[in-house]
């Protein structure tokens, strides 16, 4: 081992710099002789030649990339993992960095780990089999309902994770109702589908209570909102206003007001309710809507979905493309090991997990964007098409990774040889041969599109 | 032992080795070849006892740094001749 000296000031910085950072995957009784060796004939060879200044520097640093692929054969030929570990361990940088990047794929794999958590809450409770999802073009229809608190916390409790999901719910607060302590919530639907989801709507032009008239003036509508009904709702006094289709939205602060009129920007549907409907099935209230509906010209068909189906089906895409792209991988690889299974289950997973994760946010996110203003349909394919791309593109890759790697060590096949004569080439195609740097064997790939060939693997 | 299977490339650098050029960069000169190739390549010869390499005090008395070269093993030699048997044409080019 040779003393240390700073000879390295003489080289190029950025060549320096790859050999520093290529060092760093090397264990710490490799690293020091490693970047000692590489400095070293880098100084001695920068000494002697004879090139032009500039281009020694840009062959100096050509030369240095190859420190990586030198570096990961140190590795895996002298290092042990037991080695790489421990090195790894007594690292606090490297700790941090693990860390941190387990908690970014866990949060994206999941969308958020809140969410996850609210999500598969809200999937394992049987009752929310009974929620159903409602999109139906409607006219407006105000609902502000008038919850006590405590049965609030309970509706809450009920439907914890529907509600922590966020995207769902509706503008809520607590106000102070004739020195009670009520919950407002407001809900969007029309005057069909409202009834069909269990309230009693009351003809038009009734009064509404004085204490109910200053919750609404309170809540910022403006003096346009005057067509106020009371309406029992679940036996809760509530107050309830229509907008017609040609009425000016008054400027709320509620997120849920969807502005209905006709301009280009409208959204085409409108109206999603998510209620429990104890004892009806989806298919039961989609045959209740269809009459109502027809009696309006211009109104589209409902589209009732149970809400529960349509998140589990997102759990299941998810599932299904993560085992489905396994299998592929194990079909393709020639995977013959635990560790080499170990190794592309969990490379999958990671993968799929951030265009899945991303998916996912696009189906939560559309619900709300349809409550907000809508999105257009190319908006709506484009938030499908790119997750899907994204998670073909990667999958592909990982499957030519993988096919391009021993299937005993997993380790990178290296030095591609073309083999063949051109003598033969009409029976047996130009090939590339591909070496195991441990020794396990060579890989032999058909180079022909025409006579295209699986690879075999020779030990 | 590592198992070293025969190619091309490091049947190359083992022939410039035996010519006397036993440094890492003098053989990226002499084949050029990538250093992506041509390191490995010596880890693995090396691992497999082709090749012995060792610190050259004597580039460290000149000013400069130690350097690590590389010399072939009697292992090695054989394993050339063999290789040179494999493939006769390349003998034929690669003779001094």
């Amino acid at each position: 081992m040779p003393s240390e000296r700073n000879f390295g000031d003489d080289l190029p910085l950025e060549s320096r710099l790859v050999v520093f950072v290529s060092g760093l995957v090397l264990s710490v009784r490799d690293r020091d002789p490693w970047r000692l060796e590489w400095l070293g004939e880098m100084w001695h060879w920068r000494k002697g030649t004879t090139d032009t200044l500039a281009h020694a520097r840009w062959t100096l640093f050509k030369r240095s990339l190859g420190a990586f692929y030198d570096a990961k054969c140190v590795l895996e030929t002298r290092s042990t993992i037991r080695e790489r570990l421990f090195d790894l361990g007594r690292s606090p940088i490297a700790v941090v960095l693990m860390l941190s990047s387990m908690w970014v794929v866990l949060t994206l794999s999941t969308a958020g780990l809140s969410r996850s958590r609210a999500l598969f809450h809200f999937l394992a409770n049987p009752r929310n089999d009974l929620l159903v999802m409602i999109s139906i073009p409607s006219p407006f229809f105000l609902v502000v309902e008038q919850t006590p608190a405590s049965q609030a916390a309970s509706w809450m409790e009920s439907n914890q994770g529907l509600e922590a999901i966020g995207r769902w719910k509706v503008k809520r607060s607590i106000i102070e109702v004739e020195g009670r302590r009520v919950q407002k919530r407001v809900l969007l639907g029309d005057e069909a589908v409202l009834q069909l989801l269990g309230y009693s709507v009351p003809e038009c032009g009734a009064r509404c209570s004085h204490s109910s008239c200053e919750v609404l003036v309170s809540a910022g509508f403006s003096s346009e909102f005057q067509n106020l009904k009371e309406v029992t709702i679940g036996g809760q006094r509530c107050s309830v206003g229509l907008l017609n289709r040609s009425s000016e939205i008054p400027a709320p602060d509620f997120d849920a007001f969807v502005p209905l009129d006709g301009s280009k920007g409208s959204p085409e549907e409108f109206g999603i309710v998510a209620k429990r409907r104890i004892g009806f099935s989806p298919r039961q209230v989609e045959a209740e809507l269809r009459a109502p509906v027809s009696m309006h010209p211009g109104w589209g068909n409902p589209s009732v979905k149970s809400l529960v189906e349509q998140l589990s089906a997102v759990v299941k895409w998810i599932l299904t493309v993560t085992l489905g792209a396994i299998v592929i991988t194990i079909l393709h690889c020639r995977v013959k090991s635990l560790w080499a299974f170990t190794l592309v289950l969990v490379r999958t997973v990671l993968l799929v997990s951030l265009p899945s994760a991303i998916c996912l946010e696009m189906i939560v996110a559309r619900s709300h964007l349809v409550e907000t203003g809508g999105v257009a349909p190319l908006a709506s394919v484009i938030g499908w098409l790119v997750p899907l791309a994204s998670s073909g593109a990667l999958l592909c890759w990982l499957f030519r990774d993988h096919a391009l790697r021993c299937p005993v060590c997993q380790h990178c096949l290296a030095e591609p040889v073309w083999i063949g004569c051109v003598g033969k080439t009409i029976f047996e195609p130009f090939g590339t041969e591909w070496l195991c740097l441990a020794g396990h064997g060579r890989l032999l790939q058909s180079n022909s599109i025409a006579l295209s060939q699986d690879a075999v693997w020779l030990s | 032992m590592v198992q070293m299977n025969l190619t091309y490339a490091t049947t190359f650098i083992l022939r410039v080795i035996s010519q006397g050029r036993p440094y890492g960069f003098e053989i990226m000169d002499a084949t050029g070849l990538p250093s992506g190739t041509v390191y490995p390549a010596l880890r693995r010869l090396e691992a497999c006892g082709l090749v012995r390499g060792a610190w050259d005090k004597r580039a460290g008395k000149g000013g400069g740094p130690s350097r690590r070269c590389y010399q072939i093993t009697k292992a090695g030699q054989e394993f050339l001749s063999q290789a040179e048997e494999r493939f006769p044409l390349f003998g034929t080019l690669t003779k001094r």
